[in-house]
């Protein structure tokens, strides 16, 4: 999948990622890949600026921990970000009802 | 280079291929130095994540490395995204500057002046009125700038879930450039009105006058964090 169809969903699929549970930025990215089953190419540099986006927007929490004997900067969700997961996730139900109902009726 | 170049080498550590990119990224991004090593040493430890995930796949050391700066993208474009977040976090720090210490300046200098040398009754010249609407306007803006700084604070969380960082970066730039316009031009404003009428009024005791050096120096001061705000802004869309 390209990098410019994933920017727009960018943000929701991190939040799922962290969905009750904290990570570290490269075990989001493995995250994300194992979840698409490899299909996600996007630069992984990419990923720590929008983290700290949506630190700055409220929705994570972050600090830095020590994973597996090594210091690094983990990221959580907040209260706000489990209620923006929620709309985010009705939302995306909501968009392929509607365009799945309109795209299946021709096949 | 903090950030860089503080790692050991081998498993787990950041190797030649990744120190050299990193020594690329850093050299393209503009800003706070501590915030700038912050990001920065995310990114090495991203690095040598993918690096070692590469090594235990049973790739060799170089192989290893040269597929982890690969798949973190080319600097040029990664760069872009790094610049418009630390720009957000400076911009950040100068918008609490402007929220705290420029009614914090004008707080001090006033009690400074009541506690140091009384009323203004007490002055030997007279004040004539259009002294009087610079003073009104200049102690208005002391107000209108932290205003400005605080909407911008919030439009900035705000607009965080909404905008992506490059068009944040430029919202908040050109809120800190309004913020710090309006605060440069009503103190120069007011100390060359108040030259004018009188220049003792600017040394009334030595706190006020050191308050007021103080109030100069931390206008330039916010000047300058608003041009660097603004060049790391122009640097991403250039």
């Amino acid at each position: 999948m390209k990098a410019d169809t994933l920017r727009g969903h960018l943000d929701a699929l991190l939040l799922a990622v962290l969905d009750d549970r904290k990570l570290h930025g490269y075990a989001i990215i493995e995250a994300l890949q194992l979840r698409s089953d490899g299909a996600l190419d996007l630069p992984t540099g990419t990923v720590y600026p929008a983290l700290r986006r949506l630190e700055r927007a409220g929705w994570l929490a972050s600090e830095w921990d020590v994973v597996s004997g090594r210091k690094r900067r983990t990221y959580r969700l907040t209260r706000s970000g489990q209620q923006a997961l929620a709309a985010e996730r009705a939302e995306w139900r909501e968009f392929t009802t509607v365009i799945g109902g309109v795209l299946g009726a021709g096949s | 280079m903090a950030g860089v170049h503080d790692g050991h080498r081998g498993s787990s550590g950041g190797g030649i291929l990744i120190d050299e990119y990193l020594v690329d990224l850093d050299r393209r991004l503009h800003g706070c130095g501590r915030f700038k090593a912050d990001l920065l040493a995310e990114a090495r430890d991203g690095l040598r994540d993918a690096a070692d995930a590469y090594r235990a796949g049973g790739w060799s050391d170089e192989d290893a490395e040269r597929r982890a700066v690969a798949e973190f993208g080319p600097a040029p474009v990664v760069a872009r995204e790094y610049q418009a977040e630390l720009g957000m976090l400076s911009g950040v720090r100068t918008l609490w500057k402007l929220v705290l210490g420029v009614p914090a300046m004008q707080i001090a200098w006033d009690y400074a002046r009541i506690l140091t040398y009384g009323e203004w009754t007490q002055l030997p010249t007279s004040t004539p009125d259009w002294y009087r609407v610079v003073a009104h306007a200049s102690h208005g803006a002391v107000f209108v700038v932290p205003v400005i700084g605080l909407l911008a604070l919030l439009g900035t969380r705000w607009l965080s879930r909404r905008l992506d960082a490059v068009r944040l970066a430029r919202f908040c730039g050109i809120l800190i450039a309004l913020a710090v316009g309006i605060n440069v031009a009503s103190v120069g404003l007011l100390i060359g009105a108040t030259g004018v009428v009188d220049v003792s009024r600017l040394f009334l005791s030595v706190p006020c006058a050191v308050l007021m050096v103080a109030w100069v120096l931390l206008s330039i001061r916010l000047v300058v964090l608003a041009r660097r705000s603004w060049g790391g802004y122009a640097t991403i869309v250039a």
